[in-house]
């Protein structure tokens, strides 16, 4: 019964629609998948079980966490002021928007991609210390203040999102990335011999789509803030008079 | 050389990783505003566990430490504490006292990681090595440059790393938990299953159409798997190359490229690929942990269109 082993991704698609707490929805989808197709609980070197699958696999991932090594400086360099300065430092430049700003992290973040450098997360190293305040101080939003809680949001998804687009649309654009070499080794398994930078040459327009996309809609997010913006006038000018 | 072979490793950064949540642990339990000190102490401590140890501990063991884990998450034991934070006057006072040298630890990072790769290129080390080892290293570099330009002492170095350790909470493992379900659902063959049904529904004589459902199928098997460097060689096995390349003589970099990035759409879209989409939500301390997912859904659908319309064009007018 093949069909049988997707209960793992049935069980993940319930448990996040129902917002049940995420870590465990995830144990408990590798569990019930590892018991349908047959595997033991805790296994040997031989036949490898759940548990220590679990475990293995949890272990030779330790990379992705590496980021909470780099949290105290940025803590501490948040506590005596970086995020005012951030703020300041983006107001002294009266054209700032959050949308121009994400758009040229973006950019930025293509030109970081095309040159083959790696930070690890670019969410921990820019965004949170970095963009984020930028982008807050450019619309003058106080995370503190209530009125302005879902502009804030909206601002922090956007730097969320200008990452993942300049990271994931630009970094093909070096024929050394990974997942060029990920195209090369497959479609070498499968006897096509490709020259990478061919790879990296089809990334151009790719990126150049998902520039002019991201551009649409940063705009759409500035026009969004600023119509958000002259409610909040109008409302407080009604207040006075 | 030997020095630098036993310090400049992933083992190392991982051990330094460890201790620095050791520390954030300690902190934690000593934490008497923190309404579930012990349970939040013990999730550090548990991590920092694996992290340390987790190359010398049996794989069944590190398994067990992150059942503890998740279980002291699902009982919501996991929780926040006090990081004497300063006011708002104070914080804004010290900015304009350090000006531009705050900046300074920050930028330390990626100078330091790109610097160091760069430095120790002709070594022709493993990459994952030189970079993650650099940035473990650059990180500990920050941390030294912050305590100089603020002149704190140390613990109010730790207690500002538990401070965005607990902002993000234990979300933390969600990355590292996928990876290993991941690892399960190969174990159990769950992508073949999958790749068979898209194969399974593909039209084959109008080139239009096996673009859309190669670029769709593999946005929506991604979307489920949450990586697609999982989904990539199954969808080129499965479409790709017998249904693009072979019939209508596509140049294979051309599919192989676009496939794999028309997956991205797929992986903007979902919370399975929880260090994109779902960490940064709790880094930034957003309301919703989906929000940077449904910032990213509209410009998903219309990449996902590009995508199509691109490889449709390019391999119907570049033969």
């Amino acid at each position: 019964m093949e069909l049988l082993k997707l209960v793992g991704v049935l069980i993940i698609i319930v448990g996040f629609a129902l917002r049940l707490r995420v870590t465990a929805v995830v144990v408990v989808a590798g569990i019930v998948t590892g018991l349908v197709a047959g595997m033991p609980f805790v296994g040997t070197d031989a036949a490898p079980g759940i548990v220590d699958t679990l475990g293995r696999s949890f272990a030779n991932q330790r990379i992705i966490t590496l980021f909470v090594l780099s949290l105290p400086a940025i803590g501490l360099s948040e506590r005596f002021g970086l995020q005012d300065r951030a703020r300041e430092l983006i107001q002294r430049i009266r054209a700032a928007t959050a949308g121009r700003l994400q758009l040229v992290f973006q950019l930025l973040r293509y030109a970081i991609g095309a040159l083959g450098i790696r930070l690890g997360s670019g969410h921990v190293a820019l965004g949170r210390p970095l963009i984020l305040p930028m982008a807050l101080g450019a619309e003058r939003l106080d995370p503190e203040r209530p009125d302005d809680a879902d502009a804030v949001d909206d601002v922090k998804a956007s730097t969320g999102a200008a990452e993942n687009y300049g990271n994931f649309f630009g970094q093909n654009l070096f024929f050394g990335a990974a997942g060029v070499a990920l195209v090369v080794t497959t479609l070498g398994d499968m006897g096509y011999t490709i020259d990478p930078r061919r790879v990296a040459l089809w990334t151009i327009p790719v990126a150049t789509s998902a520039a002019i996309i991201g551009a649409v809609q940063f705009w759409w997010l500035d026009r969004r803030l600023a119509r958000a913006r002259s409610t909040a006038d109008q409302s407080a000018t009604e207040a006075e008079s | 050389m030997s020095l630098f072979d036993t310090l400049f490793t992933l083992e190392a950064v991982f051990v330094l990783s460890g201790l620095a949540l050791a520390a954030i642990a300690a902190l934690s339990f000593v934490d008497r505003a923190n309404p579930s000190r012990f349970g939040t102490g013990a999730f550090w401590l548990l991590l920092a566990i694996t992290f340390a140890l987790g190359s010398v501990l049996p794989s069944w063991a590190t398994g067990a430490l992150v059942l503890a884990m998740v279980a002291l998450d699902g009982f919501g034991l996991v929780r926040h504490g006090d990081y004497g934070e300063p006011t708002h006057a104070e914080r804004a006072a010290s900015a304009t006292r350090l000006g531009n040298r705050i900046l300074l630890p920050v930028l330390t990072i990626p100078v330091l990681t790109y610097g160091a790769s760069l430095a120790l290129a002709p070594l022709e080390l493993d990459p994952n090595r030189v970079v993650y080892a650099s940035l473990g290293y650059a990180s500990i570099v920050a941390a030294v440059v912050a305590l100089l330009v603020t002149r704190s002492r140390p613990r109010v170095l730790l207690d500002e790393g538990r401070r965005l350790a607990d902002a993000v909470g234990a979300i933390v493992i969600l990355p590292q938990l996928l990876a290993a379900l991941g690892a399960v659902f190969r174990a159990a063959g769950v992508g073949d299953v999958i790749a068979k049904g898209v194969a399974a529904i593909v039209p084959t004589d109008s080139l239009f159409l096996v673009v859309v459902v190669c670029c769709t199928g593999i946005a929506a098997f991604t979307f489920i798997l949450g990586n697609s460097f999982a989904t990539f060689p199954l969808m080129m096995a499965g479409v790709g190359v017998p249904m693009l390349v072979v019939p209508f003589g596509a140049d294979p970099a051309l599919v192989g490229l676009m496939v794999l990035t028309a997956a991205s759409c797929g992986t903007l879209c979902t919370p399975m690929a929880a260090n994109f989409n779902i960490v940064p939500a709790a880094l930034f301390e957003m309301r919703s942990p989906y929000g940077v997912i449904r910032f990213q859904a509209p410009f998903a659908a219309a990449m996902l269109v590009a995508h199509i319309l691109m490889l449709w064009a390019f391999i119907a007018f570049g033969r």
